[in-house]
Formats: C-alpha cells, structure tokens, sequence
C-alpha cells in the first residue's frame, strides 16, 4: 500500500540524508575499482544504507529511497540505461524484493539481510546480463560473484547491524 | 546472529562450492571453436585449429576497437577501451565452455567444441 502521503517532514529530513550519504558511498566506492583483489567486485556500502532504511522505515519509504538513489547515481556517475545501469538496477531490483520480503517475514537479522541483499543482488545482475547478451553463458560468472559476495555481505550487513543497534538507544 | 542467518551462509558456501566444482571441469581439447559476439550478433567463429600463429584480432565497438590474441591453444583480450578493463584481468581462456565478457563493450567471447556448436545452451555449466 502506497503511503507516501504520511511521510512526515520528519522522515523526509531523515530519508534525505540516507539517500546523501548512499549517493556519496555510492560515488566514492566507484574511484576505488581495486579495494578488493577482484577488479569491478565492490563492496556494496550503499546497500548498508538501503539495509538500514528498509528496518526503519519499511518497504514503501526504501522502495522510493532506492529507487532516488538508483536515478541519481544513474545520472551523477554511470548514464541512463547505459549496459552497467541496467545491469545495476537488475541487481537493485531482485535484491529489494528479496531483502525487503526477508524483513517484513523476520528470517533473518540485518546481517543475514546483508548476505541475502549480495547473493541476490548478484543473481539479479547475472539474469540482466544474460538478458542484455541474450547469452547463458554470462552465467559462468555466478559462482565466482556469490563467493564474493559472501565476505562482502557480511560485510554490509554487520555495519548495518552496529548502526541499528546504537540508533535503538536515540 | 541468528540460526537462519548461519544456515544462509552455509547455502551461500554450497552453492559456490557446487559452482567451482562444476566450473572448469570440462576436458581441455584441441577441437576449439572461439565465438566472437558483440551485442546479439556473432561477428566472427574462428577454429583455433587452423590458427597455426598467433595473431590478433580488432572488434569495433563502441567507444573504438577492442583486440584479441587468438592462437591454437586458446585467446585472451590484448587491449580495450572500456573502463574496467575487466576482460583483459580475465586472462586466456583455453577450455571450451569459457567465455570472457566485457559489458561496457557487450563483447562476449566464448570457446565451443564443435560438435555442440548449434547448442550454445548445453555447454554451459
């Protein structure tokens, strides 16, 4: 159910500034392709900020957080339905479904929610690119991203976890 | 962490480890056929049976030209002008089944056996 017309100024402030700061991780982790030993393998920070958004404030609010987030990065870094955008949002897009039905069911915590929103993030980019190659054998690639993805989600989902614990206090 | 959590990671190890095991197991041969895609349009096949020498291969795309060094044994992207440069870290690839792509560019490289040539979809693991 759309409720946007209850988003109070309140939430809009605090969206706002999420969706600042997941742009900038975003840009940020673009200039440092090398950080991990697998060139084009990124963390995934920005998606601690989706993680975070989606326990906070639910899945309508993170649906339009990410998808202002993926519009503007789209503008700001890689172009409009350029291949890496469509294969982004694929990835995007499969991952938001799994992760956000993961935490309105309660399967996991926020760190198996990181681990969960990498796999399928991973999963969602390989069938975008398979569907732009119109080639399986992109699929080739799977095994190697979801060993990655395996470090880096855990990764995401433990820092999303610290910053949900200590916001519990405020 | 929470027990699903736990056994979450465990899949995640089990469906990598499934995908090693099933990668790279193909019997290397000397019948190897190297596709040449870019897009959705097969630009060139090439037996690497006939490649006595080495030599290389320009594939126009769209930010200029990519080069591949195709020999008997296998190829592997000599230079690229798309940003990453993900295919040329990926090597050579010698074994049929292997690919190596490159998104910026929609190029995809892949080694077929002959015999399955029609069959794109049954040699991939």
């Amino acid at each position: 159910m759309p409720s946007y017309d209850k988003l109070t100024t309140k939430e809009l402030t605090q969206l706002s500034v999420l969706l600042a700061a997941a742009i900038a991780l975003r840009l940020i982790e673009n200039l440092f392709p090398y950080l991990l030993p697998i060139p084009g393998a990124r963390l995934g920070l920005a998606n601690v900020l989706t993680i975070i958004v989606l326990f906070l404030y639910g899945t309508d609010k993170a649906g339009l957080f990410l998808s202002a987030r993926i519009l503007l990065v789209g503008l700001l870094s890689t172009g409009l339905f350029t291949p890496g955008f469509l294969i982004g949002l694929g990835g995007a897009a499969l991952s938001f479904v799994f992760m956000s039905l993961a935490i309105e069911r309660k399967w996991f915590s926020p760190i198996g929610i990181g681990l969960l929103g990498a796999f399928t993030h991973n999963c969602g980019q390989i069938i975008a690119a398979v569907y732009l190659m119109n080639s399986l054998a992109v699929f080739s690639y799977l095994p190697l991203l979801i060993a990655i993805g395996i470090p880096t989600g855990l990764f995401t989902g433990l820092v999303a976890n610290i910053f949900l614990n200590r916001i519990k206090h405020i | 962490m929470r027990k699903n959590d736990y056994l979450l990671l465990l899949f995640l190890f089990f469906m990598a480890g499934m995908g090693y095991l099933f990668h790279g197991h193909t019997p290397a041969t000397d019948a190897k056929i190297l596709i040449v895609q870019r897009g959705q349009t097969i630009i060139q096949k090439i037996n690497l049976q006939n490649v006595k020498t080495a030599s290389e291969i320009e594939i126009p795309t769209e930010h200029g030209k990519m080069i591949v060094n195709v020999d008997n044994d296998g190829a592997y992207v000599v230079a690229s002008p798309c940003r990453d440069k993900l295919c040329i870290h990926q090597g050579k690839i010698t074994r049929p089944g292997q690919t190596i792509v490159c998104l910026p560019e929609e190029v995809l490289l892949t080694l077929i056996t002959p015999g399955k040539e029609s069959a794109i979809d049954a040699i991939i693991r």
